[in-house]
């Protein structure tokens, strides 16, 4: 049993460690720098997710409406990192009420994360298949989290 | 020449394809998602903070055009007759 969960571990291990991973940063600025990293890092998210979750829907490991319904979370995830890009070039320093409004973005795409459609997401039938689509979630959910740290959301 | 663990992804990436095991295919795709996942991350290290969130407006581009192509797709699917 533990065998045939070794590739999607592996690829969560792996990715969630190439998200953690640390980078060279400037220290004039640093927290700008840092939340524009994971905001980078949540676009990735966003890509692998979509590629990922229409690579499971050719190969009929889930259904269209599931496909449908994965694809319609990670688009608010990445419609949201969209509009975080947009912000953060066009301020020069973090401040308080710029963490702020970063933020109601942030909480909107956890909010996505949270939803009822999400959820059911993970009932999917086949497990290896429940593994992926939850591993494509766990990922974004893990770089939102992130993001809310360094916005003073938690 | 040393090979990086997302150089040997994208190699099983590759030949995955032609592998005659169901859903290899489908493996050789994930291994190569995550080869440039690294890539990536890799690549952010040596830029500044304006180039990483050109290079992450750039990417919510294309997968926007993903999504929204992919969701076309489905519609289209719903509104196909029955007897096609």
């Amino acid at each position: 049993m533990q065998r045939k969960r070794t590739p999607i571990l592996l690829i969560l291990v792996l990715a969630i460690s190439a998200c953690t991973g640390k980078v060279n940063t400037n220290p004039q600025s640093d927290s700008l720098r840092n939340v524009a990293v994971q905001v980078a890092r949540l676009s990735d998210a966003a890509n692998a997710g979509a590629r990922t979750v229409i690579a499971l829907g050719q190969d009929s490991l889930i259904t269209a409406p599931q496909e449908r319904d994965a694809l319609l979370i990670i688009q608010k995830a990445n419609d949201g990192a969209r509009v975080l890009t947009t912000r953060l070039k066009a301020i020069s320093v973090l401040d308080a009420n710029t963490k702020s409004s970063l933020l109601t973005v942030v909480n909107e795409i956890s909010l996505a994360l949270a939803d009822p459609k999400t959820l059911a997401l993970f009932n999917v039938t086949n497990p290896k298949s429940q593994e992926r689509l939850k591993g494509v979630i766990d990922i974004i959910a893990t770089i939102v989290g992130l993001l809310k740290n360094l916005l003073g959301g938690n | 020449m040393s090979f990086a663990i997302n150089d040997w992804l994208k190699v099983i990436g590759g030949l995955a394809a032609f592998a005659p095991i169901p859903h290899a295919a489908l493996a050789g795709k994930l291994a190569s998602i995550v080869a440039e996942l690294i890539d990536a991350e890799k690549a952010r290290s040596n830029k500044t903070t304006e180039e990483i969130l050109e290079a992450a407006g750039l990417q919510q581009d294309v997968t926007a055009a993903l999504i929204d192509a992919e969701l076309a797709r489905l519609s289209a699917l719903d509104t196909q007759p029955l007897s096609e």
